[in-house]
């Protein structure tokens, strides 16, 4: 009984019409976020800051009406990467156990195309889900030239010894004139006797010690604004999902490429 | 698969179902004000979350340190002495009936004050002005042993990081709504263990903004609002997400920038702000009469195009904040009815201004 | 408000090609709206450069689908007439709306931020725009191969060439996605950021259109089915692209400074 149940479930994971069903759902579910995002970006963006598990127990829990469709979303995300896994492993399978010798070689490329871009899906949200789940983030640290800070949970020091400012150069904005766009940050690593440097800036973090480090803001804003003082504020995360999702996104996208290259191929082939 | 949709949707209400119970207990475990929060752990751990998103404990005097917070992240309560940047969580203490009892140091001196208990907690020696904002005097900042510093600035905290004080930042990135703007004493109060004086405030500036909404409902005269500044290179506003963007449509009138969304003192671009002063009837300028907002024609002199909104031309009607309007925070429902009167005026013959200033086309001569 | 007078050139265009048969001339008259609208595009995003233009979409959508036009249609037009190529006056239509959006709902009072001064931000933006106007046409070819007077191998060619479109937009919406990704983490430290709206509606679209391609395999949707399955796509499309850049009501030519 229970080996018949086991496999009637993966029967109904393996079902194309599942897929289609979710993505539709999920499609409709993501249209409603838009929808319930207007205005609401407060709620949502604490989730970066605190992780999944915690802020479905405060944020979600305190505004269900405004977070359902993102309590909907996980289940049906997790439905479709269990989908994919059994449909692509099914095909893969059969694929393996007898049709390789019949299949041409460009549609054998085709059809391995799709199922990598399939198994990169499903590493991806997975990659996503180990992102907000296991990821330990300190927000929002302010540093200053001169007082350096240990990273809470570890003995290195990050010290601030210069900040070269980046001034619009341009004249076409003119509430940028004369402002800073960006910043070089050079920061000094100490952890016991080992010293590191590195810069950091906007869109540039800096990884370290299996810490990255995000920069959020800085000032002086303008050279002789109203507040001169010179810091930096950054984000501190040790994310292990990362590595997987970006790695899904390389698979994904040799899987697309493929896919496009071998259907082109495969239609010319078709037309002759 | 339709056995499918339906799970997952009973699945969803129960969910919903389920929260909502959890919502209905008086001292709620959590509550979100805004980008604040607050999230009541257990009886002797409280975490807050502050306007920058950092989290910070909060437990009784005496309670031993829970693990995972940096000493100036650990704040004991009743906190008994406060050093406060902002006039708006001057006036917050003041609601909470704490300031005479903790404030300790102010950054702006004693001849910039309008609120009595501050200039009488200077008289008696119990405030100190520590410096200005931007030119803190750290000394006199540690001699006067504040528990919880309440600022705007973030440069100011590896300094007092290396000295052990903690300190709130109380601006944040997305501007405050009405609820944010009424509620922000509630996120003060477990502070200071005034969570009933918060209550009661809310309750009164609420029922202030039930009966704005009786006396103002169903008007079809629909006044247009603007608020914010064009200065040398920049045009700032107050957005729709802005308590003044919600307390305008309250009293059914329009919001110039409704669709505007962010931070208070928004930028958007000088078209867009002129092109909304061609709609508008009345103007609330950021400038007040000292920094030069004392007529139509001296704003104008200030920004030349800004003559051409219509609110500037005698149809229209300029407001400036008077210098205590900022220190009034404790006034809401004053300052609400205000607003309601300056956009209704018929609706609230004989009103007297207290917190804003009409602009006259001209200065009085002899100025 | 030059983007009047592209407005003005395309809604000619666009009633010429329906209504006089002169092909050159409607030609002509999108070639000029595609121009100024081009023109105006280009100096937005030179403007905001390094960083990139806020709610940007739509009018970046309205100068791709004007390429299109013109690359598939404006040449054809002249040669074999409107009748051969029914999806030319819809596109046309579609294009005439987009712009109109563009000028009556402009959302472009934003400032640039920061953290837009990378090239992943600028690839996430424009690969979209791309991808959208794509999507689109594929839905149009799709809408055409629904209407009853086409023959047969006609449809089968209008649809397999809807496919193809949709094909190329799906991949380059997929770019747009990762690159949207990749500056969400290089910025915000993760991936996703569930606050954004851009990538909500990304992910969207990116579902739908991954559902269509499955669709093709799944032997009990006729051709009728998906091409209206494309159909409503690409309203979802249009949909997404314009609404999120879309402000409040106003007149051209007021509150120039």
């Amino acid at each position: 009984m229970p080996i018949q149940l086991v496999v009637r479930t993966y029967q109904f994971f393996c079902s194309i019409k599942l897929t289609v069903t979710l993505l539709l759902l999920l499609v409709a579910d993501l249209s409603l976020g838009y929808i319930c995002l207007q205005g609401k970006v407060s709620l949502f963006q604490p989730m970066n800051e605190v992780g999944l598990s915690q802020w479905l127990l405060t944020y979600a829990r305190s505004q269900p009406l405004d977070s359902a469709w993102f309590l909907l979303l996980l289940p049906l995300l997790s439905l479709l990467g269990i989908n994919t896994l059994c449909c692509t492993g099914e095909k893969l399978y059969h694929l393996v156990r007898s049709q390789h010798t019949r299949l041409p070689a460009n549609r054998l490329w085709l059809t391995l195309s799709i199922h990598l871009m399939h198994l990169a899906m499903v590493l991806l949200l997975a990659g996503y889900l180990t992102s907000y789940t296991l990821s330990t983030i300190y927000p929002s640290i302010t540093l200053t030239p001169g007082l350096p800070l240990t990273v809470p949970g570890s003995s290195l020091q990050v010290e601030l010894l210069e900040m070269q400012m980046i001034p619009y150069s341009r004249n076409r904005l003119i509430p940028f004139l004369g402002r800073n766009i960006d910043v070089n940050a050079h920061l000094l690593f100490k952890d016991g006797k080992e010293q590191v440097h590195a810069t950091l800036a906007m869109n540039r973090p800096v990884h370290i010690h299996g810490f990255s480090f995000f920069l959020q803001r800085f000032n002086p804003t303008r050279a002789g604004g109203m507040s001169p003082s010179q810091y930096i504020i950054f984000d501190i995360r040790r994310d292990p999902g990362v590595l997987p999702t970006f790695i899904a996104m390389g698979a994904f996208l040799t899987g697309l490429f493929g896919y496009l290259f071998f259907r082109h191929r495969t239609r010319k082939r078709l037309e002759l | 698969m339709k056995y499918l949709v339906s799970t997952i949707l009973l699945l969803l209400s129960i969910s919903l179902c389920g929260c909502k119970t959890g919502d209905s207990a008086e001292k709620v475990p959590f509550l979100q004000i805004g980008e604040f929060a607050i999230n009541r752990v257990s009886d002797e751990l409280t975490i807050v979350r502050d306007g920058a998103g950092r989290s910070l404990a909060l437990i009784p005097r005496g309670a031993k340190a829970p693990k995972g917070f940096a000493p100036h992240m650990i704040i004991r309560v009743p906190v008994q002495r406060v050093v406060a940047y902002g006039g708006f969580d001057v006036a917050a203490l003041r609601v909470l009936g704490v300031l005479d009892d903790t404030l300790v140091g102010v950054t702006k001196a004693k001849e910039k004050w309008f609120v009595d208990d501050v200039k009488r907690g200077f008289d008696d020696g119990r405030i100190a002005f520590i410096g200005d904002a931007t030119a803190i005097n750290y000394e006199l900042l540690k001699q006067q042993h504040p528990e919880l510093v309440l600022t705007w600035d973030p440069s100011v905290i590896p300094m007092l990081s290396t000295l052990n004080i903690p300190c709130i930042i109380t601006s944040t990135p997305v501007a405050m709504c009405l609820n944010a703007r009424m509620s922000y004493v509630k996120f003060l109060a477990p502070f200071f263990n005034r969570e009933q004086q918060a209550e009661d405030f809310f309750q009164k500036v609420s029922n202030s903004l039930k009966d704005i909404r009786r006396t103002t409902e169903g008007q079809w005269d629909k006044t247009k609002v603007m608020w914010g500044d064009m200065y040398e290179k920049r045009v700032l506003v107050e957005p729709g997400n802005a308590w003044i963007g919600e307390l305008v449509g309250l009293v059914d009138s329009d919001y110039l920038f409704e669709d505007v969304y962010g931070t208070s003192c928004i930028e958007i671009s000088m078209e867009r702000f002129l092109y909304s002063g061609t709609q508008a009837n009345i103007y609330f300028t950021y400038r007040t009469p000292k920094s030069g907002a004392t007529s139509k024609a001296a704003l104008a002199r200030l920004h030349p195009l800004l003559a051409k909104i219509k609110p500037l031309s005698p149809e229209g009607k300029v407001y400036a904040p008077l210098p205590h309007y900022g220190q009034s925070g404790d006034k809401l429902d004053e300052i609400f009815t205000e607003i309601a009167a300056i956009i209704h005026p018929k609706l609230y013959p004989n009103y007297q201004l207290k917190y804003f200033q009409e602009l006259p086309e001209v200065d009085p001569k002899g100025k | 408000m030059i983007e009047t007078c592209s407005l003005a050139a395309y809604t000619a265009g666009f009633f010429i090609a329906l209504c006089w048969p002169r092909p050159f001339l409607s030609t002509l008259c999108i070639g000029i709206g595609t121009a100024i609208n081009f023109a105006v595009v280009l100096d937005r995003y030179n403007g905001a450069w390094p960083m990139m233009p806020m709610h940007f979409g739509i009018a970046g959508l309205s100068v791709v689908l004007s390429f299109i036009w013109i690359c598939n249609y404006g040449t054809i037009n002249r040669q074999n007439g409107l009748r051969q190529q029914p999806e030319s006056p819809i596109l046309l239509g579609i294009i005439v709306l987009v712009v109109a959006a563009t000028v009556f709902f402009p959302k472009d009072f934003y400032v640039p931020f920061l953290r837009s001064n990378v090239i992943w931000s600028h690839v996430f933006l424009l690969a979209g725009i791309v991808a959208k106007s794509f999507l689109v046409h594929g839905g149009v070819k799709a809408f055409a191969a629904l209407q009853g007077t086409q023959k047969k191998p006609k449809i089968a060619a209008l649809f397999n060439s809807a496919t193809n479109w949709i094909v190329y937009g799906y991949g380059l919406l997929t770019v747009s996605l990762f690159s949207g990704e990749l500056w969400c983490y290089l910025g915000w430290g993760t991936p996703v950021v569930w606050h954004d709206a851009a990538l909500t509606t990304v992910l969207s679209l990116w579902l739908y259109w991954t559902c269509f391609l499955h669709l093709l395999f799944i032997r009990s949707w006729s051709q009728k089915q998906r091409s209206r399955f494309v159909v409503a796509g690409a309203v979802l499309v249009l949909f997404f692209a314009c609404h999120p850049d879309m402000g409040p009501f106003r007149l051209p030519f007021q509150g120039q400074g």
